[in-house]
Formats: structure tokens, sequence, C-alpha cells
């Protein structure tokens, strides 16, 4: 058995009250926050259980929209993937991965299950309207030129756009392109739909 | 004469060869394959993963090895396999966290700076022994796998020093953002008490290929039982995992590097194929 004096105890408080110091810095959290999953991710509780964090999807990725999340993000979820729509919209709803998703393609855990295009919903946008320059006065109609759902994004007066948070399919597309700054959009994960593990 | 010439060659180039296959994986594991060496996809359906991870998984789901996808359990496999083939191998010929750390020791030695725990007299050497101790890793590996089965999720993944910089190097200036800023120097930093310090005491991973790795027969270390053999030790400082070949038995903590059979004073040590 390792013998433990004095000193050696004093170096390990030593040591363990830096750790502690740092993840109070840090503002550790377990759970964390809500995370907008790629396309096709299985429900949040197996979702944690299965996703083996090696980023496999987030450097498949052609957008660049999916990142791996952090400490900041909680401490279970360091290492899955998240979409992040300030870096580039996901695509599957239009664009590249129109044909096949290779997050769902790649994902070697059944973590991202291939899922219909038809049936993606990651998420849902929510406007800030005190931001939109739509709103405002201005005339800004970027959201709803980029849209690729129909009916997503419906314009009031043929002026203010108006989000439908059950028709948006939560690509991220708007928030990408929205040109306000702050941005007036944020992609949520509100409303979304999630297939259960096989 | 001729032959043993060209073996004394190889032994001075030992070092050499190792660190070009270490800076080739470390650049494969992060930049050129899709994955990382938790999982990397290298075709259809085949694909190497990290043991660890995988059986966190399994744990993480209440045992189930069902849906878990054929390619993870493939490269399950094929890790697991090529560790009974080649011993802990991985951890000193490709280990990307492995690789850093040498880098770390090797500017540590080039700067001169002589470790802590490596300047102490015999008796003192006992210090901090409750984790410089052969067991410390295979307590992190059972808290591991009891966390992940409690947790319902890979909780050392999140702690992983190995994924942090895989992972860390792939999302570029989100690096910054995180306390991932913290794991990886503060790995660095056991590196001042000793060469691979966390490799060698406190590495996870590396406990659990060690017990698979007990299966292993091949490349192990031998001494020429001859007039060379001094039966000085000098085998014990330099192993980086701490082996004294006389006394050693299984060999199962050798991480192959062969740095023993390069550097033994006496020439006394030679690598067996069984």
């Amino acid at each position: 058995m390792a013998h433990l004096d004095r000193r050696d105890f004093l170096r390990l408080a030593g040591v363990s009250a830096f750790l502690i110091a740092i993840y109070e810095t840090f503002s550790f959290e377990f759970e964390g926050k809500e995370l907008v999953r790629p396309p096709g991710s299985i429900i949040e509780d197996s979702f944690l259980a299965v996703c083996i964090r090696c980023g496999a999807c987030a450097k498949s990725c052609p957008t660049g929209t999916l990142l791996l999340a952090t400490w900041n993000d909680g401490f279970r979820q360091i290492g899955t993937p998240k979409i992040d729509a300030l870096r580039g919209p996901c695509e599957r709803i239009q664009g590249r991965c129109e044909q096949i998703a290779l997050c769902q393609q790649i994902c070697p855990t059944g973590a991202i299950q291939r899922v219909d295009r038809a049936d993606i919903k990651t998420g849902s946008t929510v406007i800030d309207r005190d931001s939109c320059i739509a709103w405002a006065g201005g005339s800004c109609l970027v959201c709803h030129e980029v849209c690729p759902v129909r009916g997503a994004i419906s314009l009031e007066d043929e002026k203010y756009p108006v989000f439908n948070a059950q028709l948006c399919a939560g690509c991220g597309r708007c928030v990408y392109a929205c040109p306000a700054q702050p941005k007036a959009l944020t992609l949520t994960s509100n409303g979304e739909k999630r297939p259960s593990p096989l | 004469m001729q032959e043993s010439n060209r073996l004394a060659g190889l032994k001075t180039k030992i070092r050499t060869i190792r660190w070009a296959s270490q800076i080739t994986f470390l650049v494969v594991w992060i930049f050129l394959i899709t994955g990382t060496v938790c999982t990397a996809i290298l075709g259809r359906g085949f694909a190497v993963a990290e043991p660890l991870g995988v059986l966190q998984l399994i744990l993480a789901r209440g045992g189930a090895f069902s849906g878990l996808g054929v390619s993870l359990l493939v490269g399950f496999a094929v890790f697991v396999g090529a560790t009974l083939l080649l011993g802990r191998a991985f951890c000193s010929w490709s280990c990307p966290l492995g690789t850093t750390i040498d880098l770390v020791d090797k500017a540590f030695q080039e700067l001169k700076f002589k470790p802590f725990f490596t300047r102490r007299t015999a008796e003192k050497k006992s210090s901090l022994g409750i984790v410089r101790n052969g067991t410390t890793k295979y307590g992190v590996l059972v808290s591991a796998l009891m966390g992940s089965a409690l947790l319902r999720s890979p909780v050392w993944c999140s702690l992983c020093p190995i994924g942090t910089l895989c992972r860390g190097a792939l999302a570029g200036a989100e690096l910054s953002i995180g306390a991932q800023l913290v794991t990886l120097p503060a790995v660095g930093a056991l590196s001042l008490g000793e060469k691979r310090f966390w490799c060698r005491y406190l590495c996870p991973v590396g406990g659990l290929l060690t017990i698979i790795s007990r299966l292993n027969p091949f490349l192990k270390p031998k001494i020429q039982h001859d007039a060379a053999h001094r039966n000085c030790g000098a085998c014990e400082t330099i192993c980086p995992e701490g082996i004294n070949i006389c006394k050693e038995k299984t060999f199962a903590r050798c991480t192959k590097c062969f740095d023993c059979y390069s550097k033994c004073p006496f020439g006394a040590v030679h690598i067996g194929l069984f």
C-alpha cells in the first residue's frame, strides 16, 4: 500500500483545490443547454448514451455548421455535435445534402440515423422583432427569400416576416443569411422531431 | 559481422523511426481520417474504434449491443486484435496524446530540465505514491466504466485528453472558448514530475490496453544472460513505463517503444519475437 505522508497530503489537497477552482471558474454544469442536433439524431437521452464523441459528423459536414460541443455547453454534452447556424445552414432540406445526409451516413454508432428528408425537423427559428430590420420599418426580406420550406415564413402586409414554428424545419438558412446586427433570428431546438433508437 | 553492423544501425535509428510513425499518425488521426481515434472510419463498414469508448457506450446503454452500428463493433474488434498482436504499441507509436506528451518531454530535455521525481534519492521516491502507483489507472478505468453505467452517458469521453486533443484540433478557434484549454496543459504539466506521467499512472485507455495485452505473446524485451549483463537497473529509468526487465514477468505494461533495446548501456537487451 502506498505510503501517504503529511507533505503528500498537503500536495494532493493543493491539487484538488486547484482543480475545483478551475471547474468553478468555467461555470461547470453537468446537464447543460439544449442544443440543436444534426438531422436524424435520436431522442436526447439515448443520443447522449450512444454518441461516442468521435466528431466524424462534424468532419464530414460540407457547410461546417456542425460543431462539437465544449465545456460551455455542459459536461455531458462535450464532444457531441450541434448545429451552429451562425457558421452555416444545414443543407439537408435544400442544398448539398439533399441526396444523402453525410452525417447520417458516417455516424458509426447509430446516434444519427438515416431519416427521410421530408421528416426532418431539427428545431425552429425564433424572431426578435426589436432587432429585425423589416419590423423596424426597413426593407429586408432576406429570410423569406432563402427559406426552403413553403409557408414557414409568411409576410404580413407583404412586408413583415412571421414565423410558423410548426412548418419550420430548423435548417438555419434564414439565421445564417439574416443581415441584421445583432442577428434578429435564433435557431432553437423547440419543436424538434427525433427518431427513437433502433 | 555485417549482420551485427546492420542491427547496430537499426538500434540507433529506432527512435527516429518511432518519431516518424508518431507524427504521421498524429496527422492521420486528427486531420486525414473521418472521425478521430475514438472512432475512425476507414471505409464501408470498416473502422478502428478505441475500446474504452465502445465499452462505455455498451455500459451506458445498460449492456445492450443492438443498434450500435456494425462498423463500431468491427472497429472495436480491430483495435483489440491489434493489441493482442502488438501489445500496447498504440501508446508509443500512434497515440496522438502520447506523441504530444513525448514532444513536451523532448522540450524539457532540450531545456536541460530534469523532471522532479527523477531528481530524488531512492527513499524519497515514494513521494505522491498514492498517484504514482501502478494501480491508479485501473481506478480511473473502473470509475469511467461505472460512471458511464450510472450516468447513462460515456462520461470519460467528456474528460479524456486524447479526445480533447483530437476534437480541439478539429474545432480550431472554438477551442479557445472551452475549459479544454485547461485539460491539455494540465496533462503536459504532469510531465514536470516524470516523463510520460499521464500514460504511466493515469490513462485509463492505457490501463485497458494493459489488461488486453496480458494475452500478447510477441515482441518482448529479453536479457542476454552473458557477461554484458550487469543487473544495473538502468532499464527501469530508461523505460517510460518503469519496467525493470530482470524482474518483470508479463510485460503487459510494455509499450514496445524499444528504448531499452537501443539505450541499454551494456547492449544486453534484445527483442524476442516470441
